[in-house]
């Protein structure tokens, strides 16, 4: 699907990664998790380390620092932005996060670090962990979008906390959660 | 959709009732928040509430205290208290006074999973089977079961009395015919509609096969446990696609869990109670005595036999079926086509398909990609083309082809995966391993 034309550039998905990230990774999530959305998506290179948001205690990265630092970063407009990192993620109150988001804010974060076959003392195969990685983006970027968890399991709104839930759920948006989406974003399309 | 559930948290510590919030609201649910007793009695007094999460310490009146106000002024109120690991104690005392459930802090994603389903989804259930009657409605016809001829009508009258019973089905068509989309029309029209549909494959075999069937309860070195696609299943559809080619200890394996209702995972003594309904597909018809295949296992999954039709034997239904793909590959690629010449549609209705529904579907997708619009023409078809899959590392052919694709598809890695047949994730691992660019479209 083409992505329509007249698109402003405030209305754009960046994908920012926090810390090292795989290159590869971050350039399969630029290509793919635009379409849903029909936006653009790009890279941002602008340097973010999680360094700030470690808790050493818990040797995880605190994910609502991040998103907070993320939403305080000065953006031309209006744009998404999904934060990628390697780290391990918590909230205080959870031992830890595949992710998190702002309901019907700017900024996202997921972690790869549990998406990772190696994590449960298997081989890592990319494929898995693209598919995983773009089910969660997804996943993060429609809470971003206003969207909240959906009781379907074919839906990827649908809510996972294991790798197991996120290979068997679906990887796009169900009927409903297309529509309520539909709903967010046109209105801010300006015709033309 | 839980729009109307309202939950009202209670916790001296600020973090815990932002974050918590946040966890709710994402559910659809309305949060609202109070820093000690009093204010959460001053909110009771203003609003009703479904749900309240209550710390149990607190300066002040403690959490316990607070629950019997609550429970004075609404008995029906749903309570969770939240503790800490050292104080479960005081937790049980309210589960006996009458919170409904506690979680120890800091909270497992797990544990607050099972609060938000069992504190908010039982509302959501009284309203589910309304909205799965609605969601049924909406459902598109998918492509494979298009057709008119009798054999797809007789097909489609199966999947339709499928859908409304919960018994297990098995599916015999070559490949190519559309098993697994049948098996995911027959569950997205039954009640289990909202549950999983886990699809098992047999490309694994022996203890990997087991280990993915039943699970283990601790992974190799140690890491997590891992459960498996039968437990997965539990409450939806477990599609087990090529049963024939299950081993003797895979098909006892489904047989005992079909019949007992319960797995264990492997290294676990623990039963699991499992509820699926299971779809198995298979290529041809087995036969009563088929070696290789447990009798019990085939009498339990064939209780229903749903027959696909090859498209060579429903020619009838090839013209229809590649006009569909061609007007939704031009959706897909903003691209106006007119339709096909009458030269390409006698090819079309001519070949052999040994590859089915799913070889035209790939063969339309292919000369689409190769035009601008207007009119598919013989010339732009080649049904003889291989189905994409089963290319080997090192193919020379392999970097063309994927190159062709994206060309086609402007560097668009999704058009371009759809043209080769495979997925994205597949698609892009391969440029990568092969050093493909992508070229981006105008
Ligand atoms: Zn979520
Ligand atoms: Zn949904």
């Amino acid at each position: 699907m083409e992505l329509k034309r007249g698109t402003r550039v405030a209305d754009e998905i960046i994908i920012l990664p926090i810390g090292a990230a795989d290159p590869a990774l971050i350039e399969f999530l630029s290509l793919t998790v635009g379409q849903a959305f029909g936006r653009d998506v790009r890279a941002g290179w602008a340097a973010m380390a999680p360094d700030f948001a470690y808790d050493p205690v818990r040797r995880q990265v605190h994910s609502t620092m991040l998103i907070d630092r993320i939403e305080a970063m000065p953006h031309a407009g209006d744009p998404k932005v999904l934060g990628v990192t390697e780290a391990d993620l918590f909230i205080p109150i959870f031992t830890f996060v595949f992710g998190e988001a702002r309901l019907g804010g700017r900024a996202a974060v997921m972690s790869v670090a549990r998406l990772r076959e190696s994590h449960y003392g298997r081989d890592d195969d990319p494929r898995v962990l693209y598919r995983r990685a773009e089910k969660e983006a997804l996943h993060e970027l429609g809470h971003t979008f206003g969207l909240v968890h959906c009781l379907d399991y074919g839906c990827v709104m649908h809510f996972a906390n294991t790798v197991e839930d996120v290979d068997i759920k679906g990887d796009g948006f169900c009927a409903k959660c297309e529509r309520r989406l539909a709903t967010r974003l046109n209105p801010r399309r300006s015709p033309g | 959709m839980a729009g109307d559930i309202r939950i009202l948290i209670v916790d001296d510590d600020p973090s815990v009732r932002d974050s918590l919030g946040r966890w709710f609201r994402d559910e659809g649910c309305e949060v609202d928040v109070a820093g000690n007793a009093k204010e959460a009695l001053r909110k009771l007094g203003e609003a009703a509430w479904d749900v309240f999460l209550l710390d149990i310490r607190m300066p002040g009146m403690d959490g316990l205290e607070l629950q019997q106000h609550i429970l004075a002024v609404q008995p029906d109120a749903t309570i969770i208290v939240m503790t800490a690991y050292a104080s479960v104690d005081s937790a049980v005392r309210a589960m006996r006074q009458g919170a409904h459930d506690y979680i120890t802090k800091p909270f497992d994603p797990d544990a607050v999973e099972r609060l938000a389903r069992t504190a908010v989804e039982r509302r959501r259930l009284q309203r589910q089977n309304e909205q799965l009657k609605r969601a049924v409605a909406e459902l598109e016809p998918e492509a494979e079961i298009v057709g008119d001829s009798p054999a797809m009508r007789n097909a489609r009258r199966w999947i339709e009395a499928a859908g409304s019973s919960d018994g297990p089905i098995l599916i015999v068509g070559e490949r190519g015919t559309g098993r697994e989309t049948v098996a995911r029309a027959i569950h997205a029209r039954s009640v289990r509609r909202y549950m999983p549909f886990v699809t098992l494959g047999t490309a694994l075999a022996g203890p990997e096969l087991e280990a993915e069937m039943l699970g283990l309860e601790q992974g190799p070195g140690g890491r997590a446990r891992r459960r498996g696609k039968l437990e997965l299943a539990d409450g939806g559809t477990l599609f087990v696609d090529g049963i024939a080619g299950l081993g003797p200890k895979a098909q006892e394996d489904l047989l005992r869990a079909v019949e007992d209702k319960a797995i264990c995972r492997l290294g676990a003594e623990r039963r699991i109670p499992v509820d699926f309904r299971p779809i198995a597909a298979a290529e041809r018809e087995p036969a009563p005595g088929e070696p290789g295949l447990r009798p019990e296992l085939l009498e339990r999954l064939a209780v229903v036999t749903i027959r696909l039709p090859p498209l060579r034997e429903r020619r009838e239904d090839i013209e229809p079926l590649a006009e569909q793909f061609l007007r939704r590959c031009g959706r897909k690629m903003n691209r106006l086509f007119q339709g096909f010449s009458s030269a390409a549609l006698q090819t079309l209705r001519e070949a052999e398909w040994p590859g089915n529904v799913r070889q035209l579907q790939i063969a339309v997708e292919r000369a689409a990609v190769l035009k601008d619009g207007g009119i598919i023409d013989e010339h732009d078809l080649r049904p003889d083309a291989d189905l994409g899959r089963k290319e080997s590392d090192g193919d020379p052919d392999e970097i063309a082809r994927i190159r062709g694709a994206l060309a086609a598809a402007e560097g668009n890695l999704a058009v371009a995966a759809g043209i080769l047949g495979v997925d994205r994730a597949d698609l892009f691992e391969r440029m990568k391993r092969l050093g493909v660019e992508r070229t981006t479209g105008k």
